[in-house]
């Protein structure tokens, strides 16, 4: 079994990949043929995705999206802390 | 009483010289005259050769001017008119240059930024018009 990765540097991993997502998104919008851009945004939309599954894997799924990953013998979807609760986001 | 309220209270202004008179002798009614306008002083030689850099100080030393002599003064130096990229593009519309792919933040410091292109990172000191 594969080492238990920190969950809080997984956590801030998803955080900052997301969030470059999303103003690349936006940058995109308005430069859609912009080649360094697209790779910039493919780049980290992959590492994005590998977070998320990893995160998923050890400590449930925090988009549906990876719900699969970590619910596979039960439906562990609520059991994760909300937001607001200690240990959540 | 209600009905003695002005009816022009909550009304339009509009400018003296748009408005009409009419005559206590003779009942005749005329538009009262535009006002006159402050004829622009020329500007000295030595004014009119100095460069781009010192137009911020010219414009200053006219202040005292009516807005359309500044203008007339702006002109006759040829100062930043030349370099400025808006220069005779229409009135009151918005301009925003186009965003470059550059300077890109690592992701790290571009969570913490709020953004991950460099030129956009703007913070708000609550004063002035540029970041200082």
């Amino acid at each position: 079994m594969s080492e238990c990765p920190c969950r809080k540097e997984l956590l801030n991993q998803i955080n900052e990949a997301s969030f470059a997502v999303d103003d690349v998104k936006l940058y995109l919008n308005t430069h859609p043929w912009d080649d360094e851009a697209l790779v910039y945004f493919q780049e980290y939309s992959r590492i994005r995705n590998e977070a998320l599954k990893e995160y998923a894997k050890h400590y449930g799924p925090l988009t549906i999206d990876t719900a699969s990953l970590s619910c596979e013998e039960q439906w562990d979807w609520i059991d994760a802390p909300w937001p607001w609760q200690e240990g959540g986001c | 009483m209600a009905n003695c309220q002005n009816p022009m209270r909550y009304g339009r202004q509009t400018p003296m010289y748009t408005q009409r008179s009419t005559c206590n002798t003779c009942g005749s009614v005329r538009q009262n005259p535009r006002p006159v306008q402050q004829e622009c002083p020329r500007p000295q030689e030595s004014q009119v050769t100095r460069p781009f850099s010192d137009c911020r100080e010219r414009i200053d030393r006219v202040e005292h001017l009516p807005e359309n002599c500044k203008v007339h003064v702006h002109k006759e130096h040829h100062c930043h008119c030349s370099k400025d990229p808006l220069w005779e593009m229409p009135l009151a519309m918005a301009y925003v240059p186009w965003q470059r792919w550059q300077e890109i933040y690592d992701v790290c410091d571009g969570f913490q930024r709020g953004t991950i292109f460099r030129e956009l990172d703007k913070p708000f000191h609550g004063k002035g018009g540029c970041n200082r």
